[in-house]
């Protein structure tokens, strides 16, 4: 499909859109994170001119392609926008943020064959390996008896088999999804390893800690000033330390704390930790396509 | 994650479902006319739901194959279905009409999955999908619970007429 809608660059909408994304991968290039979203606003009626004009010409790969590479646009926005909410620190906001780059990642490859989804692997790679520095796991999911839905692009009943639009497909630019009109039961929230959408995350209620501290190997790599397109490998190296809050006494004196009880059956017991080492290696940079079709 | 591959038999009542529900004649009768058919999960006592993937499965068939019949065990409209929102794939009870046509769902079913999985190869996905294959007069019950990536190659090594 992306392919597709690049070859039809005879038209002068594509050779626009084409130039706003390749401007928008210069900025991602550059580490220009600002106004993320401009490029989107500024071609949403040329998708539409485009998609019109599909219409006309009876050519639904046409219209199918263009909603394609304006997913395609919208992942590098949304890159964007991942990369800042980085810098600012606001990593529980980037976790969301993540998950709209992996989406629309996945999205585009759906429509497009595995040999011309251009920089599309390496991006998700790369976003995998982000994925792997938060310290979500665990996801909760919602398990729901659904009654009735409607099928978002004839409106008749989804369940009916008189609607043939089959949920995730493409029909004339316009993806089908189910519209849920009526739920009967919302049986249970699962606690889950691999949910649909990983935005339902779970976090503990007393949990005070400053998002520096809960993201700590996030913070930690970004620290480092590894540049956002720098695929790199992380390796977890144990090793055993000595606490530096104790103060070692004799193993039969009292205890440093004041316990009044020896130092081997009170904080001699806790006198080492397991600490975890992130050795970080580099690896090669993702290389952002600028030419489309060869 | 890592998936098992995981076949083994179970037992599924149609006559249960018909008759716990109260499904019309004309919709019994599509056992005896229908080459592959969709059936419901049972969760409670009389308390069926169609699996996630059930009414997607049959219009992806229909839109791929025309010389079969697929169709779901259901009253008009009166499907109700269990979201699990999971990134695995829930597929229905699937009943096959004849040894012959067994088959032929497996390679329906290889298409589907690939279909679904299409944009996130690298993932784990597994797959959840039970059988009921009629097999002269008697049927036969499978049930497959296992990675997506190897549903067809461990069907290929099943005969289903030597189980």
């Amino acid at each position: 499909m992306l392919k597709y809608f690049f070859e039809n660059s005879f038209l002068d909408e594509i050779e626009r859109i084409t130039a706003i994304i390749n401007q928008k991968k210069d900025k991602v290039i550059a580490g220009n994170f600002t106004d993320p979203y401009q490029e989107i606003s500024e071609s949403k009626e040329i998708f539409e001119n485009i998609k019109q004009y599909a219409i006309r010409n009876n050519d639904e790969n046409l219209a199918n392609s263009q909603y394609v590479a304006a997913q395609y646009l919208k992942l590098f926005c949304n890159m964007t926008d991942y990369f800042a909410k980085l810098f600012e620190k606001t990593y529980k906001k980037s976790w969301d943020k993540l998950q709209d780059c992996i989406e629309l990642c996945i999205e585009v490859s759906k429509f497009t064959e595995i040999e011309n989804r251009y920089d599309i692997p390496q991006i998700i790679d790369l976003l995998y390996q982000y994925e792997l520095l938060y310290p979500y796991k665990i996801f909760s999911s919602p398990e729901i008896a659904i009654l009735k839905s409607e099928c978002s692009i004839c409106e008749k009943p989804i369940q009916s088999l008189d609607c043939f639009h089959i949920t995730g497909n493409l029909y004339w630019g316009e993806v089908a999804y189910e519209k849920v009109t009526e739920i009967k039961t919302f049986q249970a929230v699962c606690l889950v390893s691999h949910p649909l959408d990983k935005r339902c995350i779970i976090e503990l209620s007393d949990d005070t800690r400053s998002e520096t501290e809960k993201f700590q190997k996030l913070d930690e790599i970004l620290s480092l000033g590894i540049p956002p397109l720098q695929m790199f490998a992380i390796k977890d190296q144990k090793s055993i330390r000595q606490r530096e809050d104790i103060k070692i006494v004799g193993r039969n004196d009292a205890c440093s704390c004041g316990s009044g009880i020896k130092f081997k059956k009170c904080c001699g017991q806790n006198l080492y930790y397991e600490h975890i080492h992130h050795i970080v290696k580099p690896m090669n940079m993702v290389d952002l396509k600028k030419e489309y079709v060869i | 994650m890592t998936h098992g591959r995981n076949v083994k038999e179970f037992n599924y009542s149609i006559d249960d479902y018909c008759s716990d529900i109260s499904i019309s004649e004309d919709t019994k009768a599509k056992i005896d006319e229908i080459d592959i058919l969709v059936l419901p999960h049972k969760y409670a006592e009389k308390e069926y739901y169609f699996a996630q993937e059930s009414i997607r499965f049959i219009k992806y068939c229909r839109s791929i194959d025309s010389q079969h019949s697929i169709d779901i065990l259901a009253d008009g409209d009166n499907i109700e279905t269990r979201a699990l929102h999971s990134f695995d794939l829930f597929m229905p009870i699937i009943f096959v009409a004849s040894s012959v046509l067994f088959p032929i769902t497996i390679n329906l079913i290889s298409s589907y999955i690939y279909d679904r999985i299409k944009g996130r190869e690298k993932e784990d996905v597994s797959v959840k999908v039970s059988f009921v294959v009629r097999n002269g007069k008697s049927t036969k019950e499978l049930h497959y619970d296992g990675d997506a990536k190897t549903f067809k190659e461990t069907f290929e090594k099943i005969d289903i007429n030597k189980l």
